[in-house]
This record gives structure tokens, C-alpha cells and sequence, in this order.
């Protein structure tokens, strides 16, 4: 019997189609948009001027404050302006625009690789939060705040996140397969940061050669296993991850170290690799580029602030016209009004879906058959959740833990009805949540 | 196909808003949706969907209906042509279309009223007619004796579809299954028509009853039985394969079971609701099987209990309907079993009800909101105590 | 102890306050809006009936009957005070009644004013006062029995309301007609529920 988690889940067609592309770099972009803010937390503080020459891999922006991340140059060339571009969300956001000349990196990046046995875990941790790493599957959750448990608690296990269970994207299956050998090392960085004595990686059962691949490479080495997961989405959530791997279930509203294991993505162990032993910033990451009507679907290591546009014209498509274009998988991914907006660190990849594809039938009435609370991997009851959101009852919403929600859409995939049902839940974790904040900030 | 996409886009300007017949836009949607599937695409959220919608969920219902359906035609014509003796000599089509003759109107009746009422309220109310009363217009046909007349079956419609869905805000809200209260609503005002030996079987226009005919349904009999202190005469195979007398739809076990099975491969039936009114049952039979002492209908093994009356049916189709039913995973447990104990309980010990499972559903309609209440809330508490441990 | 369970049995489903005399609606229908406040009303009464009707069964039996004061001497064996029951019936409820409003305000005074009106008003709920008379009526052998049956008629009452109280707040989500919310659909309902109820007559216990 493979490892999954215990409640809900659900099993949408896998589509990977781009599971056999090996990593394309993708040619360096004209005029690269660089978001100051692309984590979890305050944006970061440009630090460079109008007219500036910069180098790729040069500090840009700085950490704006505890969680917070530093910001590289992607490219080397002249700093144009701060300008504002739409991000995912289709708001306007602050960028550094620079146009490219040439590709001269910083020098402090090495070619070769560092020796890495003689670091410590502050040093790992202090280059991990130089080089701006975020978590790249998505949250982009700042790391090295992650590998800094508050007081009292204890990591006891590192868990990596190889599971990749959004449809279509396939850009961890490439880097587990080109760059296992980086990851491992990266692993053991991690663990050395945390000073935990074992880890897991957790693939699911779809990725077979990366499992095999990761299972060769860790053969001799007692503290990191590889753990293959049945096959079932959301598996990729941080809770759930660990509910599939260790059994432990994260407290409602409490962070995972409360379980003592602390998850990181692949492509962020890799980003770790790179930043810790080869001194290299995080500006550069794989964005798998997909759809049914891409010639090519293909995996591009891509400079972060590169418009996305030019990503979909090299995976063989010329217009968009008639879809949707997805910033992310169909599952949590969000739609975008325009192909300007640049690639940030969370980008794990961009989905053309084609109309007939996305199509969402017409909302009914429920028809409480319950489908959302058997899938609802959080064991919530979302029927409930969306209609007092929609009745505007949120003292409801909250007594029935709205906020525990982690947004996976499984309702919304599964209602038969078409009830968007997370569009509902959304709105109401968004007032829940300004509600415990008001409440917080009154009681102090 | 094209053409009639045709006729819908020539129509549309009529009844888009300002149109002439705007007023009819509902009726106009919910052909359109019948016919084709829906224009909107998703904008945020989700970008995927499973593929099982609504009006899927529901013709799958009906395909699993069809088999008990079409068995229950032909028993109709079996057991017509079994009390005339003539079974020998009549062939299979003839038993099949006696039956479907029979059969038929009933069916017609329960749409046409109501699908009119549904559509007039869906005008009125300006809200979508949709797939739900598919459903609810087959069943109430299959769970009707088969001599029920047929303004009955018209009142019985009309009424449960008014006040037992509409009132409720249509499709998706009521909290009882209108089917069940249809044939309650029967049972209560016109016991003669629903009950007795004369109900069940198609006697009209056959001249001389065979020798040692009975129109009683096996339950009847075992009640009869009960009082005689006579051993119980169920055939189990008979009540398996169904041709004995009964409700149109639900005498025969094998015809449900294969509905059942399309149900729970489709996942549109839950198979929890299904194995735990069966474990009811189950238990509860065996409860009188070993308390019952000397009481012959109690000490009925619970196979028989099981392939007899509505028990099937009322597990497979009734018990599931997901709109009435309990919607909480542990709720549905709790829901099934109830219902699997309460149908054996007032089979057995109330002679005024030998149905005991439809009475027993509908019960269970009646607290199924607060099984969902007891146990959303039990949910919240666990969720708590497991932050609180760590806090 | 076969026999108690059978009038148990009997007052919560055949014999339900609701559902087969229609006693004690006003309450019914009105707290009946949220499961919380309609269990509170519902336990209080259960307690109230539990203890009402036994109480009253006694006063029924040493004082009130014809006859039942021959306790006190020969001379008494012709007096019947059975006029007086309902006055006594009603003391009784009202200051047991008294007496559970005053520890439900001690102890959970949000369920208190939830209840508000209605806890000092089963004082006059006909629920109530229907089971002692038809406790008088049924002419019960023993206390136990009398004890059994207010048990079972409270908890019948408790199903019925926490029912509907279940199902209303299931149905505030639902499109139900305007002319109808509030009190319309709450009748449509109780009658509903009779139906499903229908089932149990006829037992033979």
C-alpha cells in the first residue's frame, strides 16, 4: 500500500505532457519586469537607481523586513525605471525594469562547487537568506524564516516536496530527474541548516523514473529516503505532505513545525544547492510551459522578470485567442488578463487551456450530495463554508474554521452543480481573516 | 442538431433581456441546457472541473433505474397473465407489453404534472428549471402499486412536488424526498388503493382467477402469517429475481443490484449510505432472530427480510437521493444504519405498515439535518481540541 | 421493566406531544429558529416534565382522587378532590418551572436570554400540563411508570423540536417562497414531519 494522506482528494487527469522535455535554457529576454514583491511577507527595498548598470545575480532589492527575501538582477544590463506591471493577480506591482546587454554575471558566483562539509548551520542559513530563496512551488514563503523554528519547537524530520500533483506541470519531474545528484546535496544542506537527522522525499506514484532515479542515488545513505505516494491532488500541500508521510495532522490554524517536519520544494532545495555551494542568488528558475495546443510543451530555465509571453511564443504558439492563459496549474493557478507579466520566483508554470477545456457549466442550487466534504482534504464542510460566505455570515464561517481552508479547489473541481465554491470560500477567509486581524490588533 | 442550435439562436434575441419574451427565459435555458451543455467558462478559481455535472449525475440515475424499470414492466404482465393462468400460453413480448401498457400512463401522468408545475413555478419564480424532477417523475411511478388510478397518481404528484419542493425553493432544497412523500401522501389518504390484496396485481379484464391466486405481496403475507402463527411462505429466489407481487420498480433484488452497481461505479450513489442501511438491516434482523422468540415473522432469516418489500429499492434509490439524505461522512453512516434498523423494526412489529422502509426513510429525511448538525459540530470540536493541545 | 420501556417508547414516538396531539406549538414553533436554544428549551422540558408529572401522579394519588385520602382516617374514604386537579397541576408546573429558571439563569444566562420569554411560559405550556393530565387519564399503577412516561413525553418533545429546529436552519440557505418564511414553512414542515411520524401508529406495544 503507498503513503497518501487520509481525508478527501480527488483524482483529475494528469495531462503531463511535457514529462518527457528535458530543461531548455530559454534565450535571454530583451527587457526583463522584476517584481519587488515576490513573496510572502514585505516587499523588498530597491536599492539600485535609475541608469544603474547591474550584473546578473547583483543585489537589486533588499529584504524589507524579517519575512522578507533579498532581490537579484536576473540579467546584466541598465536599470530603465520603476514601472509598475500586472502580477498573476492582475493587480499593478512594482517592478525594476531592466534592459539586457549582454549576460555578465556577478563574480562572486562560482562555476565549480564549494565543499560544503565544513559549514555550519548559521552559515547555510545566513547564505540561504542572502541569496533570496522563496518557496518555489508556489507560496513563496521565504526560507530561511522557514528553517528558523521559533523558540520551543523542534524540527525532527525535513520532508521535500516532490510531488508535484497540479495537472500539467512537470517542471520538479525534470529537475528531480537532470539534477538529482544537486538536490541530494541540497537536502543534506537543509537538514545540516535545521539539524535534523532525517528526511523523506515524497514523489508521487506518476513520476516513476524520478523515483527510481532519486531511490539509485540515495542507496547509501542512510538518512534520506525516498517515498513514493499514491497518486491524488492536493498530496503537494504542506499538511498534507505531511499527513501522507510522517501521519501527523497539522493543529487547525497552527504552522506545520507544530509536527515537527519542516517542507521544502525541490526546486527550492535546488535553489539551496546553488546558493549555498556555488554562492549563485536565486534569478533563474524552470517554468514548465504547457497546453493541449502548444506545438512544443516544453521545461524552460527561465530568468526571473521575464514576460511570459515569451514563453508561450518558444513552446510553438503564436496567439492566445479563444483560452485562457494560467499562471500556475489549472487546479490553484490564476487566470491573466495580459502575457505581460513577468516570471517571479513562484512561477512553477504557464498553462494555455483551451476554452473547451476550462469550460465551467452553469451554477445551480446544491444539491447536498456532499461530494465537497468527502474531497475536502482538510475535512471541512465547504457546502457550508460558500453559502454563509455568500450570506455574508462570518461569524459562522469562522466558528466552522473557515480559515483552514488551504484553497485547493477540490470542491470546486467536483461539485456537480458547478457551484464556484472556493470563489465563495475565498471571499469569506478574506473577511474572516480582516476580521482576526481587527481583533488582534484591539486586543493588544 | 445544427438546426435546432439554429432555432435557439434565432430565438434568443426574444428572450434575452428587453426581449419580447423575456419572461420565458428560464423555460427557454433550461431547453438550451437540456439540449446543448451551458456557454460560461470559469474565470477564477478552479480552472478544471470533474466531469460529472449535474445533469449527468442525474440521467445516470435513470439509466440505473432502467433495468428495474423494464423488469418491473414485465412482472406487471407476469403477474396479470399468472392470476388469469395463462402464463403457458402467453409469450414474452406479450407479458412485456401488457406490462409497458400498464406501466406507461402512470409514468406519463407523474411528468406531465410534474414537469408543468416545476415550469410554471420556474416562470414565476424566474429561476432555472433543471434535471432534478427526471429523477423524482421515474420514481414515483416505480414505487406506486401498479392499480393505483391514475388521478391519484396526478394529486400525489402535484402535491409532493408543490410542498414538499417547491415551497422549499425547488431543486436542491427540499428536505424530504418528494417520491416517498407522494407515496405516503397515497398511503395515508387513500389506504384502500395503496394496500390490500386487490392493489397489487392487474387483474382487469380477465374472467376466471386461477386456482389458489392471492394478490397479497409476500409482506402481506407474512404479516397474515404472523397472526396464524403459520411459517412464513417467502420463496427467496422468487423475491430475488422479483416476480412476486409488489410496487411496479421494486420487487426484483437482481434488477436493483445492477443498479446499484452502476450507481457506486459512477460514484453518484454513496456506497457508504447503501452498505450501512444493509448493515442495519442486517442487524437489526438478527436482533429479532434471536430475541424474537416465538414469533414467526420475527424469526425470518435476514436474507428473506432483505429481497422482500421495498428494502432494496428503498436502499439503492430512495435512502441515497443525495438532497435529502444526511451530506457529512460520518453522517451518512449514521444516517444509513438508522434507516436499515428503522424499516426492519416497523416491518416487523407494526402491522398497520408493512412498508416499513419507505416510513423508515422518510424518518430519517426528518432528522438527517440534525445528524449533519450534530456532527459538523463534533467536527469543529475536534478541530479545536487538536489546536488546543498544542497551544 | 419490559413495561417501562414500552410506555418509553410509546410517549416518544406513538404518543409524540408534537406530532399526535399537537400540544405545546407556541414554544415549539418559536425557539425552534437555532438547534442551540431549541435543545436548551427542549432539556428544560424534559426536567420539567420528569419532574412534574410524578409529583403531580402522587398529589393525583394521596390527595386529589376519590378515595385517596383514606390515609388520613376512615372519614375521609368519601371525599374526592379530583376538581381541584388542574389548579393543583398548575401550581405544581409553575414553581418547578420557577425553580429551572432560576438555575438556567445562574448557570448559562446566554441560553437564558436566547429562551427568553419561553422558560417562564412552559409555566403555562400546554406540553406540560397534557402530560400530567394524561398521566391522569392512563391511570398509571406505579411512580415508576408515571416518572417513565413524563421522561419519554420530554424527550418526544425534545426530538420534535430539535428537529425542526435542525431543519430550519438547514432551509434559511434555501430560495423559500417570501409569502411563506418565518411561521408558513415552519407549519409545512411540522406537518411534514407528522407524516414521517405516521409511521410508529399503529405499533402494538
Amino acid at each position: 500500500m503507498l503513503k497518501t494522506f487520509k481525508i478527501g482528494g480527488i483524482h483529475p487527469a494528469g495531462n503531463k505532457l511535457s514529462a518527457g522535455k528535458p530543461i531548455e535554457k530559454l534565450p535571454l529576454p530583451k527587457i526583463v519586469f522584476i517584481p519587488i514583491a515576490q513573496h510572502i511577507g514585505a516587499p523588498a527595498k530597491p536599492i539600485v537607481q535609475i541608469g544603474d548598470k547591474v550584473k546578473a545575480g547583483q543585489l537589486i532589492a533588499q529584504a524589507g523586513g524579517f519575512v522578507s527575501a533579498n532581490i537579484h538582477s536576473s540579467v546584466s544590463g541598465t536599470v530603465k525605471k520603476f514601472a509598475p506591471a500586472p502580477d498573476s493577480g492582475g493587480y499593478p506591482k512594482q517592478c525594476i525594469v531592466i534592459e539586457r546587454e549582454g549576460d555578465e554575471w556577478e563574480e562572486s558566483i562560482l562555476n565549480k562547487e564549494e565543499n560544503g562539509d565544513a559549514l555550519d548551520s548559521k552559515t547555510i542559513i545566513d547564505r540561504i537568506k542572502q541569496a533570496g530563496i522563496v518557496g518555489m512551488g508556489g507560496a513563496t514563503f521565504p526560507t530561511h524564516v522557514k528553517l528558523m523554528p521559533p523558540p520551543g519547537k523542534k524540527a525532527e524530520i525535513l520532508i521535500i516536496n516532490g510531488v508535484e500533483c497540479e495537472p500539467y506541470l512537470t517542471a520538479d519531474h525534470r529537475l528531480m530527474l537532470e539534477k538529482g545528484e544537486e538536490i541530494i546535496k541540497g537536502i543534506h544542506l537543509l537538514m545540516k541548516a535545521l539539524n535534523v537527522k532525517k528526511s523523506c522525499i515524497g514523489i508521487e506514484n506518476n513520476k516513476q523514473d524520478a523515483i527510481k532515479h532519486l531511490t539509485e542515488l540515495t542507496s547509501g545513505d542512510p538518512e534520506v529516503t525516498v517515498v513514493p505516494l499514491k497518486m491524488k491532488y492536493p498530496q503537494g500541500g504542506e499538511k498534507q505532505l505531511i499527513n501522507a508521510i510522517t501521519g501527523r495532522e497539522v493543529p487547525s490554524g497552527a504552522l506545520p513545525i507544530e509536527t515537527g517536519a519542516v517542507v521544502s520544494n525541490v526546486g527550492t532545495t535546488f535553489a539551496v544547492y546553488e546558493a549555498v555551494l556555488k554562492n549563485k542568488p536565486l534569478f533563474e528558475r524552470v517554468v514548465t510551459v504547457t497546453g493541449k495546443r502548444l506545438s512544443k510543451p516544453s521545461n524552460f530555465l527561465v530568468r526571473i522578470g521575464t514576460p511570459i509571453k515569451e514563453l508561450i511564443e518558444a513552446a510553438g504558439v503564436s496567439s492566445i485567442e479563444g483560452g485562457k492563459v494560467i499562471c500556475g496549474g489549472p487546479m490553484m493557478g490564476r487566470a491573466v488578463n495580459s502575457t505581460d507579466i513577468p516570471v517571479s520566483k513562484g512561477t512553477s508554470g504557464v498553462l494555455l487551456l483551451p476554452e473547451e477545456e476550462s469550460k465551467r457549466g452553469q451554477e445551480q442550487d446544491c444539491i447536498r450530495c456532499g461530494r465537497c466534504i468527502t474531497v475536502c482534504p482538510m475535512g471541512l464542510e465547504p457546502y457550508l463554508l460558500a453559502t454563509v460566505s455568500l450570506k455574508k455570515q462570518w461569524d459562522v464561517a469562522e466558528e466552522h474554521n473557515v480559515m483552514d481552508c488551504i484553497e485547493c479547489g477540490s470542491c470546486s473541481f467536483t461539485c456537480p452543480t458547478n457551484r464556484p465554491l472556493l470563489d465563495y470560500i475565498r471571499q469569506g477567509k478574506k473577511n474572516v481573516g480582516g476580521i482576526l486581524r481587527a481583533r488582534k490588533i484591539k486586543k493588544q | 442538431m445544427k438546426d435546432l442550435n439554429n432555432l435557439f439562436e434565432k430565438a434568443k434575441p426574444f428572450v434575452e433581456k428587453g426581449g419580447k419574451f423575456h419572461w420565458l427565459y428560464s423555460t427557454y435555458e433550461a431547453f438550451y441546457a437540456f439540449c446543448f451543455v451551458s456557454k460560461n467558462t470559469s474565470k477564477s478559481g478552479t480552472h478544471i472541473h470533474d466531469y460529472i455535472d449535474l445533469k449527468r449525475t442525474m440521467s445516470i440515475v435513470v439509466i440505473a433505474l432502467l433495468p428495474a424499470l423494464l423488469f418491473g414492466m414485465y412482472n406487471v404482465g407476469y403477474q396479470h397473465f399468472g392470476a388469469a393462468g395463462m402464463l403457458n400460453s402467453t409469450d414474452f413480448f406479450k407479458i412485456f407489453l401488457f406490462g409497458f401498457l400498464k406501466v406507461l400512463p402512470i409514468i406519463v401522468v407523474s411528468y406531465v404534472v410534474g414537469l408543468g408545475i416545476e415550469f410554471l413555478f420556474a416562470q414565476l419564480r424566474g429561476h432555472q428549471v433543471n434535471e432534478g424532477f427526471l429523477v423524482t417523475g421515474l420514481l414515483i411511478p416505480m414505487i406506486m402499486p401498479v392499480n393505483v388510478p391514475l388521478w391519484m397518481v396526478a394529486v400525489a404528484t402535484a402535491f409532493s412536488v408543490i410542498f414538499v419542493k417547491e415551497v422549499f425553493g425547488g431543486t436542491g432544497m427540499n428536505v424530504w424526498n418528494p417520491a416517498l412523500v407522494a407515496r405516503a401522501f397515497l398511503f395515508f389518504a387513500y389506504p384502500a388503493h395503496m394496500s390490500g390484496d386487490s392493489a397489487w396485481i392487474s387483474v382487469s379484464g380477465i374472467e376466471k382467477l386461477a386456482d389458489g391466486f392471492t394478490g397479497a405481496t409476500p409482506l402481506a403475507q407474512a404479516i397474515t402469517a404472523e397472526t396464524a402463527n403459520a411459517p412464513i411462505p417467502v420463496d427467496f429466489w422468487n423475491s430475488f429475481t422479483g416476480l412476486i407481487p409488489g410496487s411496479i420498480g421494486e420487487t426484483s433484488t437482481i434488477a436493483i443490484l445492477i443498479g446499484a452497481l452502476i450507481l457506486i461505479f459512477t460514484g453518484i450513489g454513496s456506497w457508504k449510505i447503501m452498505l450501512s442501511t444493509l448493515g442495519g438491516g442486517i442487524v437489526m434482523a438478527l436482533i429479532f432472530n434471536i430475541f424474537g422468540g416465538n414469533n414467526t415473522y420475527m424469526t425470518m432469516p435476514f436474507w428473506n427480510q432483505l429481497v422482500i418489500g421495498g428494502f432494496a429499492f428503498g436502499t439503492v434509490f430512495m435512502a441515497t437521493d443525495p438532497v435529502s439524505s444526511a451530506q457529512t461522512e460520518r453522517g451518512k453512516w449514521i444516517y444509513g444504519f438508522l434507516i436499515g434498523v428503522l424499516a426492519i423494526l416497523i416491518r416487523v412489529i407494526n402491522p398497520a405498515f408493512p412498508e416499513g422502509m419507505m416510513m423508515a426513510i422518510l424518518l430519517m429525511n426528518t432528522f438527517a439535518p440534525l445528524i449533519d448538525y450534530i456532527v459538523v459540530q463534533g467536527n469543529i470540536k475536534r478541530r479545536m481540541k487538536r489546536s488546543k493541545i498544542i497551544a | 421493566m419490559e413495561h417501562l420501556i414500552n410506555i418509553f417508547v410509546k410517549s416518544v414516538f406513538l404518543e409524540n406531544m408534537i406530532f399526535a396531539y399537537f400540544l405545546g406549538m407556541c414554544s415549539y414553533l418559536a425557539v425552534s429558529k437555532s438547534v442551540k436554544a431549541a435543545m436548551g428549551l427542549g432539556i428544560a422540558v424534559v426536567f420539567v416534565l420528569t419532574v412534574t408529572v410524578p409529583v403531580d401522579y402522587l398529589l393525583d394519588n394521596y390527595i386529589l382522587k376519590a378515595g385517596a385520602l383514606s390515609w388520613l382516617g376512615d372519614s375521609f374514604q368519601n371525599v374526592d378532590l379530583e376538581f381541584l386537579s388542574f389548579i393543583m397541576f398548575i401550581a405544581v408546573i409553575a414553581s418547578i418551572t420557577q425553580l429551572v429558571e432560576m438555575v438556567v439563569e445562574k448557570y448559562t444566562p446566554v441560553l437564558y436570554n436566547q429562551l427568553g420569554i419561553y422558560l417562564p411560559l412552559i409555566a403555562v405550556n400546554c406540553a406540560i400540563l397534557g402530560g400530567s393530565l394524561f398521566m391522569q387519564q392512563k391511570d398509571f399503577g406505579t411512580l415508576a411508570e408515571a416518572t417513565t412516561y413524563g421522561f419519554g413525553s420530554g424527550i418526544g418533545w425534545l426530538l420534535a423540536i430539535v428537529g425542526i429546529a435542525a431543519i430550519r436552519e438547514k432551509i434559511q440557505y434555501s430560495k423559500v417562497p417570501a409569502p411563506l418564511r418565518g411561521a408558513g414553512i415552519a407549519f409545512i414542515i411540522t406537518g411534514l414531519m407528522g407524516i414521517a411520524f405516521m409511521g410508529f401508529t399503529g405499533i402494538k406495544l
